[in-house]
């Protein structure tokens, strides 16, 4: 089974959040946005530690801008699940609570309304009541024995994962170590309390010791008085075979040292590795049948290779066929958020008077070789678009280097701003436009013009089809108008046109249009720091007196033989004081002025 | 597949063998559904399993088959199936039948003749014989009936209602149409038990072999066909012998009858006809048949039972009592005739048949008698307590007490009104009264599904009200109608079914009763079923009064084999 959608009423942050999902849930966004919020939510509905006191929510608990309650506001939380068939124990827990319209579909229901018999508006908390019910009935109510099958674990942000796994009563460990005592043998723990009481025997023989137990034992007597004596002694742990197991420690580094030794890192880290252990056990004893593990801010304490390579672990395992587990996540680390499968993320946005806003990759319709393209590109780029407030999508390196250098020049500071500039090395940018689209983040693309002798240049074809892609992802429809409106325009109206859907481009290439743009002594100075043979030396000093002899595809060669991207760092040192071309100054502009 | 004979033990074997599928073979969150003939067995069930400390729940459904097909599969369901009824729908009260089939009747037929005393079994019949509305069997078998039962259908949407029939032909419609419902079902109940196979009609077998032999439900089921006597409702015993006879179906056949002596264990295979093997155990009483060839009518040989017959068995059993004595006859109105004979003589009777005060099947009624038992003593002994007498309400009432707080509500009232009627004294008729004023009004009113029940209710109140034959009844005699022991049952063959009693009186055992007036082969055998079920409630003593020169050719014939040997 698995989580479809998720929408949230009224509640906190949230005054109409609505969500796809694929399965596993990781939500990212900026401090304050409701990430811990939407967990409780959850929380809500499948948490079957939440006593029902704390179901009762209060006045507090509705959104803010809600100016004032009325009869009509309730807090609503539900969630859709699908693929509940296959295993029978789901399947007789949910089958009831099926869409009307959707028999493939149960949908699940936590709503906090006023009172029925309520006189006037509501004004307490007294005057709200909450029911958790199944399907579109308000009748078909679940409660406990559901939260007890398919159940939601929280692991909190911050949590003291050593203490947690100090004390007995609190650690993962206990019922994993209760379990695998189950099956040993009486007798033979009888013999290891006898060996235990013997090296115990052996330490106490030691006069310094034995001094000191004795020492212990005599002041207590004087204080307790003989028949509050509880005859304490020093040893290694208690030798009665009952309770021999609860000695059991887990050590690190081989057996040498305790688990109090280990980085908080560390520790947490093997805190996940109880609890998955402990949730394996659970699903096998046939005590639950399936589980929502949820992690807030995984990424406390770790490095960030141990990120990646822990939450590449458990999401593979989550994404088993059948996997009686699904993830859930809140995280600011673009390590974890790169790792995260693309369909699982969910990026929170605070919308003003709208509350707080949902974007999910499961709601963006790329093909699967798309798909797979942003996968590795998250990979790669650590998930950098994921926290960008505003990003600029550019062919290649040349653009990386240079852009955020002209928007100084323009007085933005990229950084401040929250713009990334993303290079998709090449012209591809449709999986890219659509991505962002889809999460809601403000984007321009920068790309060539690319003229082509005899024939359209090869920018307008690829415009055309990238404002066509951004319209579909944004209306859900192809426009069809527009784009026969494109159509009929001429190349300059169009590429204004274009700009309006945030692609824009320039008349040839980046260089040869940085050339003619008042960049061709700074590109002289570039080509002039390296060593080239005699008869390019000679070409460019030709250019240099005149500038309109200029070879664009000799230049693109001698570029190209620097390498674009080092071409471009090293142009950094002479633009000082030059105007941007105009279409990436548009371009920024766009950006800027949406973040 | 058991075949359980009768006093074989069937309804312990059932209640065993489903306490240990729950507790070995299927476990939480899934269950066993056991569907049975009349909620009186359901009761049985129910009762039994919470001996054993099972209680009927989430996990364990048990009632009829109209009950499972309404709460498992119309109520949940009827949206997202899309069996076309509209959200509010409600199951149609008799008053509301009887509309329906009127306005059918005079759309197709019209004739000017009485449409229920004409039509109404026909039509049942034939819905229960023909459940698929496009085949060419419904169709073309008699046009005008097919006609007549999709107008009624049509009328009876066209209100928003649904009947008892409809339950189950809707159910199997969207089982057959839906194959996530039909592992739906599965999930939630691996298991199947069928009871009482052979009286279940055709939709239900339809229902079980989609359920089990395509969707893989496992099947446990029980029957006699030897003791099927519901051919005119629409049951067919041919369908549990085809059962039976799949290879992929184990039959069992439980041979010992620990009920009767061993010679009416013996003489029982002589009234069937049929050798079927079975034995009393070793240590068994023998037993006795008696046959009391009468002259004269119904009236003087009613006064023989009770002024000759009943005290000579008397006399025979010291510790025997009248409650241990029951009187089957084939047609209510001789029951009329022995309840006014036994008036005459001062003798307490209770009847189950149509003539009883209220009908013994009806959940409701049981569910009054419990509460009523509560009241006498029950609050001071804590049997019954009142948390099984609350946990069947809520059971019952389940779709008008949806929420915690309306089943507070309905409990805080109940035992209110409960605990100020501690009394058995009280006018059954004004407890009933306040009963149905107070907590009950709110139900039915919120109810969709409990008219025929409330009906029920309103006919025991009027019955009993100030000028009716059972005025001055109380509530301890309502209490003692559930329990005591010291009245003569009176009761049809039919509704003898599944009873035992020491000493049976077959009274009417004449030819034109038993069978009827110029029966068909088909009647003839049902009849003789009918004759054998009534023949094996007997432990001790079974007598058969019968008028000389008209007894029926069953009990000719069993007399006949008797004195052969």
């Amino acid at each position: 089974m698995h989580l479809s959608r998720i929408k949230i009423e009224n509640f906190r942050n949230f005054a109409d959040l609505d969500v796809r999902l694929g399965g596993n849930l990781v939500v990212v966004g900026e401090n304050r946005v409701g990430k811990s919020n939407l967990l409780h939510a959850l929380r809500l509905i499948f948490d079957p530690s939440l006593p029902d006191s704390a179901r009762q929510l209060g006045l507090s608990d509705f959104w803010d801008g809600l100016a004032e309650l009325t009869k009509e506001d309730r807090i609503l939380v539900s969630v859709e699940i699908k693929e509940f068939e296959d295993d029978p124990d789901i399947l007789a827990t949910l089958t009831d609570f099926r869409l009307n319209d959707d028999p493939e579909t149960v949908r699940l229901t936590y709503e906090l309304r006023p009172i029925a018999d309520l006189d006037g508006e509501p004004g307490a908390a007294e005057d709200y009541e909450f029911i958790c019910y199944g399907g579109e009935s308000e009748t078909k109510t679940f409660g406990h024995k559901l939260r007890r099958r398919i159940t939601m674990d929280v692991l909190p942000a911050l949590r003291d994962a050593e203490s947690d796994l100090s004390v007995w009563q609190r650690s993962p460990l206990r019922p994993l170590i209760e379990e695998a005592f189950k099956g040993v043998d009486a007798e033979e723990l009888e013999e290891i309390g006898e060996a235990i009481e013997e090296a115990t025997a052996k330490v106490t023989q030691f006069d310094e010791v034995a001094a000191l137990e004795k020492s212990i034992a005599d002041l207590f007597q004087e204080m307790s008085g003989e028949k509050q004596d509880i005859h304490p002694k020093l040893g290694f742990s208690p030798t009665d075979p009952a309770r021999l197991y609860r000695a059991v420690r887990l050590l690190i580094d081989e057996g040498e040292r305790g688990i109090s030794d280990a980085s908080l890192g560390s520790a947490n880290l093997v805190f996940l590795t109880l609890k998955s252990l402990e949730l394996r056990r659970l699903i096998e004893e046939n005590h639950r049948d399936h589980t929502f593990l949820a992690i807030e801010e995984p990424e406390a304490h770790l490095h960030p290779h141990l990120q990646r390579s822990v939450y590449r672990h458990v999401f593979t395992e989550a994404q088993e066929g059948g996997a009686p587990l699904s993830i859930i996540l809140t995280t600011h680390s673009p390590h974890i958020a790169s790792v995260a499968p693309l369909r699982s993320v969910v990026l929170l946005k605070d919308e003003g008077d709208d509350g707080t806003k949902g974007y999910a990759t499961q709601s963006i319709s790329l093909e699967s070789k798309e798909a797979d393209d942003i996968a590795r590109y998250l990979d790669v780029t650590r998930a950098e678009i994921l926290f960008a407030r505003g990003v600029l999508l550019v062919e290649g390196d040349a653009e990386r280097f240079l852009v955020p250098a002209f928007a100084e020049a323009l007085g933005k500071s990229l950084d401040e701003l929250g713009i990334t500039v993303c290079s998709v090395a090449g012209t591809n940018f449709r999986p890219y436009a659509k991505f962002l689209v889809g999460l809601g983040i403000p984007f321009a693309v920068i790309t060539d013009w690319d003229p082509r002798e005899g024939k359209s240049p090869l920018g307008w074809n690829r415009s055309l089809r990238l404002v066509a892609a951004i319209e579909t992802q944004r209306t859900g429809e192809k426009p069809e108008a527009l784009i026969e409106e494109l159509k009929e325009l001429d190349e300059d109206d169009f590429a204004e046109r274009c700009e309006e859907f945030g692609v824009f481009s320039n008349l040839t290439t980046l260089e040869t249009d940085l050339f003619a743009e008042g960049f061709a002594p700074a590109i002289f100075s570039v080509l002039n720091e390296y060593k080239l043979s005699a008869a390019r030396k000679e070409k460019i000093k030709a250019w240099e007196d005149d500038p309109t002899k200029l070879d664009p595809e000799e230049l693109l060669k001698m570029i190209d033989g620097i390498g674009k991207g080092r071409f471009a760092q090293r142009m950094l040192s002479y633009v000082d004081g030059i105007d941007p071309p105009d279409y990436i100054t548009r371009a920024i502009e766009f950006v800027a002025d949406r973040v | 597949m058991v075949i359980a004979g009768p006093g074989s033990g069937k309804t312990k074997t059932l209640t065993v063998k489903l306490a240990r599928i729950l507790s070995e073979d299927v476990h939480e969150p899934r269950g066993v559904a056991c569907i049975t003939y009349n909620n009186e067995c359901a009761r049985e069930l129910e009762q039994r399993l919470q001996a054993l400390g099972i209680e009927a729940g989430e996990r364990v459904f048990i009632g009829t088959v109209h009950s499972f097909s309404l709460k498992q599969i119309i109520l949940p369901y009827a949206e997202v199936a899309g069996m076309g009824l509209p959200d509010d729908f409600q199951v149609a009260s008799n008053g509301e039948q009887r509309g329906a089939l009127e306005r059918a009747y005079d759309r197709i037929i019209a004739e000017g003749d009485d449409p229920h005393a004409r039509w109404r079994n026909q039509l049942d019949r034939y819905r229960r014989r023909y459940l698929d509305r496009d085949s060419p069997e419904f169709l073309e078998t008699d046009g005008v009936l097919a006609e007549l039962v999709l107008a009624y259908e049509e009328e009876l949407r066209a209100a928003g209602l649904i009947d008892f029939d409809d339950m189950t032909l809707l159910s199997l419609r969207a089982l057959k149409e839906h194959e996530w419902l039909r592992e739906a079902i599965k999930a939630k109940y691996p298991v199947l038990i069928v009871d009482e196979y052979q009286d279940l009609g055709r939709a239900l077998h339809q229902m079980v072999m989609g359920l089990c032999f395509t969707t893989g439900i496992r099947l446990f089921a029980v029957g006699d066909v030897d003791q099927s006597i519901y051919g005119f409702t629409g049951a067919a015993p041919g369908l549990l012998q085809r059962l039976s006879e799949r290879d992929d179906v184990e039959t069992v056949r439980l041979r010992l009858n620990y009920r009767c002596g061993s010679e009416i264990v013996r003489a029982s295979q002589f009234a069937l006809g049929e050798e079927r093997g079975y034995e009393a155990p070793e240590d068994a009483a023998e037993g006795t048949v008696y046959f009391h060839p009468l002259q004269g009518r119904y009236e003087a040989q009613a006064a023989y039972v009770f002024d000759t017959l009943l005290p000579e068995a008397l006399e025979r059993h010291p510790n025997l009592q009248l409650g241990d004595v029951a009187i089957l006859y084939p047609a209510a109105w001789l029951g009329n005739i022995l309840a006014e004979a036994a008036a005459e003589r001062g003798h307490a009777t209770i009847r189950a048949d149509n003539q009883a005060i209220y009908p013994r099947s009806s959940r409701l009624m049981r569910w009054l008698e419990q509460s009523a038992i509560w009241c006498c003593d029950g609050w001071r002994s804590g049997n019954p307590r009142f948390s099984r007498i609350v946990g069947e309400a809520n059971r019952m009432f389940s779709d008008a007490l949806q929420t915690d707080a309306a089943r507070m509500e309905f409990q805080r009232a109940l035992l209110r009104l409960l605990w100020e009627r501690r009394d058995s004294t009280l006018s059954l008729h004004d407890w009933l009264g306040a009963l149905r004023q107070e907590p009950l009004v709110e139900v039915f009113s919120r109810s969709r599904t409990l008219v025929d029940e409330s009906e029920k209710l309103d006919d025991l109140i009027s019955k009993t009200a100030p000028g009716e034959p059972h005025e001055e009844m109380s509530l301890g005699q309502f209490c003692g109608h559930g329990e005591g022991n010291n009245r003569i049952n009176l009761t049809t063959l039919h509704s003898s079914k599944g009873r035992e009693f020491r000493v049976v009186v077959m009274f009417g055992m004449d030819e034109g009763g038993i069978p009827r007036r110029r029966p068909s082969e088909r009647e003839i055998m049902e009849a003789r079923r009918l004759f054998y079920v009534g023949f094996t409630r007997a432990e001790t003593e079974i007598h058969i009064v019968c008028t000389r020169d008209k007894a029926s050719r069953f009990a000719v014939e069993l007399a006949t084999r008797l004195s052969e040997k």
